[in-house]
Order: structure tokens, then C-alpha cells, then sequence
């Protein structure tokens, strides 16, 4: 459930973006066509463009559990295993072969 | 055998073979046994996934030595992909199985000779040499093909195993270092480098093994085996009769802390299995 809102946040944001791009460029041509001076955007642009970022954020954040920031807590849990495991060198001629072999 | 107790469904079965995928584990018979259990009748549910999984089963299987599993997976990805080389990969993997090094070998060099930047075949050759015990060839195929790819964690980390085999133990500690140059992080490079210098023995060389074990259990304080070689190498030191006393008595702090340390951690894991005996003897005693 929650990732589907996300989801949806995610892309109603990007969408409020667009469309603030959108949006300011027609003002400034309407400012071009009257010749009046570019001084700032209209405030309600600009609230929309922070709306749209935020709520993209905040969906991205929502859609996911993120990895730890520091790689040392990814690797503590790792076994050792794991880490010498290196499958393009991997051979066959191990005792496996009487262990589990079916081929006699 | 174990595994098909822990996994109830063919759902739960695919994702434990896509966790040990991502996490490069080498857990063959699990494998096999979750394909037999599970996987095998129900691989036509996994639409995509189904051919990284046969391919991780036919590797699996071929591990086991279980040869008419691994023939039909192999037949079934070649039918699908006629032309893969990683399909071919596995066919040469199958004859090196067989014992047919020689055809495997060839097999590989045509793969070479097709697309000389593809690193996978020059590694199999080395894998097969090191299988027949030519351990000096393929310690020498490894350095030409590192001269060219030298980013390849998993080449240099082969290359120490082969020299250590070797007892060369200065080129063993070059090679350990360049994987601490690529990932200063993972504490298991600063671990193996402790080893490798532990064993070579002397006062330097403990003592540098003293520092990278150190710098592993500051990345992993939970690590077991940096613990102990912390207080081998501290004890050993502080056994030396060559060091100043000066010294001595900070390794000799070193190893009571590591001796605490370790005491601390076995007491912590037996704690609860100790609770629990005492409160099942208590209950038996009191029937």
C-alpha cells in the first residue's frame, strides 16, 4: 500500500514540475510580448514547483527501505564464507565426487 | 537436506536462490535440493527469472557431480539460446566435469579467439590449470591477464590464494594489498592481510598484523577471528624476547583486553542456552 502511494507521489510531483516548467516559460514569453522587464516569477510557480519537489521526495522515501549509508554495515553481515567464494574460478575436482556423485 | 525444512513454498524457495545470487554464495547441495523440491516442477511460474535460475542450478548441480540435472538444464538454455557464450560457458564447465580438460580447453580459446576483451574465458583456463595442479602456469596466465584487466577484485584475490599455496608470502601480501586499495572498507581484505602477515612471522610483520587487525575489528567489531588475531599476534609480541619492555607492556594490555573481549562475546552466545538448561533441569527436578 505504501509503496503504491508512493508511487503515485512520485509521479504527481514530477507531473506539478512539468508543468511549472511549462508554465513559467509561457509567462516568460507573456513578458516578452509586453516588453515588460523579467523582475521575479509569480508566487504561485514558485509554490509549485517546491510543492512538486517535495512531494517527490517524500514519495521516492516512501516506495522504498533504503540500504545503510555506510558500506561497512552492508559488509559486517556478510559471511566469510561468501567473500572467498569466486565463481569464475570455480573447479570440480573437489570430494564432491565420492561425496554426492551420481556419475561413477 | 536441512533446507527443505526451512523453505514451505516454491515462492519462498525462489527468493532464498535470488538472495544467494545477489549475495554470490556457494551453497551447491542447497541448491539442488530447493530445485528438486521446489523449483524443478514449478520453473515455468518464474517467467524471466527462469534461465539465470536453471543457470545457477546447472552450476549447482554440476558441483554436486549430479550430471543428468545439469545435462538437461544445459540443453534446455541451448535450445533457448543457441548462440550465448554463456550457454557455451557451461557446456565447457560440463566437460571440464567430464575430465575432457583438453576439449574444454580448446572450447576456450575459440571463445578467445571470437572476442578477446570478454575477461570470463581467460579465467576459466586459469581455473582448469589450477584443477590439474599447474599452480606455476596458472600463477603465470594470472599475472598477464591482471597486466590487462586490473581492476578484476576476484583475479587478485585468486592470485594471493594461489601464491600462499605457493608459500610465496611477499607476493601474496601485494596482491591482499590491492584489494584493501579497492575497498578500504570491507574489513575481510584488512583480516586476510593480518593472516598472511602473521604467518610470515618476525617482529615487523607481527606487528603490522597487529595494525590490520585492528583496523578490521574498527570495521567490524564483531568479527570473531580478528578478535583472535589480535591477541595472537599481541601475545606473540609480547612474548618476543627482542622487544623492548616498553613495548611489552602495551601488548600486554592488548592481549588481556582481547582475552576479555573474546571471554565476553562465548559468555553472551552461551547465556541463553545456559538460561535455558537450567530452567529444564529445574523443571524435571521439581516433576
Amino acid at each position: 500500500m505504501a509503496q503504491t502511494i508512493g508511487k503515485i507521489g512520485v509521479l504527481v510531483g514530477v507531473m506539478l514540475l512539468c508543468h511549472t516548467g511549462y508554465s513559467v516559460s509561457q509567462h516568460l514569453q507573456f513578458l516578452r510580448y509586453n516588453e515588460d522587464e523579467f523582475t521575479s516569477l509569480p508566487l504561485d510557480m514558485v509554490l509549485e514547483a517546491l510543492l512538486g519537489v517535495a512531494l517527490a521526495i517524500w514519495g521516492a522515501s516512501a516506495t522504498k527501505t533504503f540500504k545503510e549509508i555506510r558500506a561497512v554495515e552492508d559488509i559486517a553481515c556478510k559471511s566469510y564464507e561468501s567473500f572467498f567464494n569466486r565463481p569464475n574460478f570455480m573447479t570440480f575436482n573437489h570430494r564432491g565426487k565420492k561425496l554426492f556423485g551420481m556419475t561413477n | 537436506m536441512d533446507i527443505t525444512k526451512e523453505i514451505g513454498s516454491w515462492q519462498e524457495a525462489r527468493d532464498r536462490l535470488r538472495k544467494w545470487r545477489d549475495e554470490n554464495e556457494r551453497k551447491s547441495e542447497d541448491v539442488v535440493d530447493l530445485f528438486i523440491s521446489y523449483i524443478g516442477s514449478n520453473l515455468s511460474k518464474l517467467g524471466d527469472e527462469k534461465w539465470v535460475v536453471m543457470e545457477q542450478v546447472a552450476i549447482a548441480s554440476m558441483d554436486m557431480h549430479n550430471l543428468p540435472i545439469a545435462e538437461d538444464l544445459i540443453m534446455e538454455l541451448k535450445e533457448r539460446f543457441p548462440k550465448s557464450e554463456r550457454v557455451r560457458l557451461l557446456q565447457i564447465q560440463r566437460l571440464n566435469l567430464l575430465g575432457r580438460h583438453e576439449d574444454a580447453m580448446k572450447g576456450l580459446d575459440a571463445m578467445i579467439d571470437r572476442d578477446p576483451t570478454n575477461s570470463v574465458p581467460y579465467k576459466r583456463k586459469i581455473a582448469i590449470l589450477k584443477s590439474l595442479g599447474r599452480t606455476t602456469e596458472a600463477i603465470k596466465e594470472l599475472s598477464e591477464y591482471l597486466n590487462r584487466f586490473m581492476s578484476d577484485q576476484e583475479a587478485w584475490s585468486e592470485l594471493c590464494d594461489l601464491y600462499l599455496s605457493e608459500g610465496e608470502y611477499n607476493r601474496a601480501v601485494f596482491c591482499a594489498e590491492e584489494l584493501v586499495l579497492h575497498t578500504p572498507h570491507n574489513f575481510f581484505v584488512h583480516q586476510r592481510l593480518g593472516d598472511i602477515r602473521y604467518t610470515m612471522g618476525g617482529i615487523e610483520n607481527l606487528k603490522l598484523a597487529l595494525s590490520y587487525y585492528s583496523q578490521a575489528l574498527k570495521l567490524n567489531a564483531s568479527s570473531m577471528r580478528s578478535i583472535f588475531g589480535l591477541f595472537l599476534s599481541a601475545s606473540s609480541l609480547s612474548t618476543n624476547p627482542r622487544v623492548p619492555p616498553a613495548d611489552k607492556k602495551e601488548y600486554t594490555r592488548v592481549v588481556t583486553w582481547a582475552v576479555d573481549q573474546i571471554t565476553k562475546r562465548y559468555l553472551l552466545s552461551f547465556k541463553h542456552s545456559t538460561l535455558f538448561v537450567s530452567i529444564s533441569i529445574a523443571f524435571c527436578l521439581s516433576m
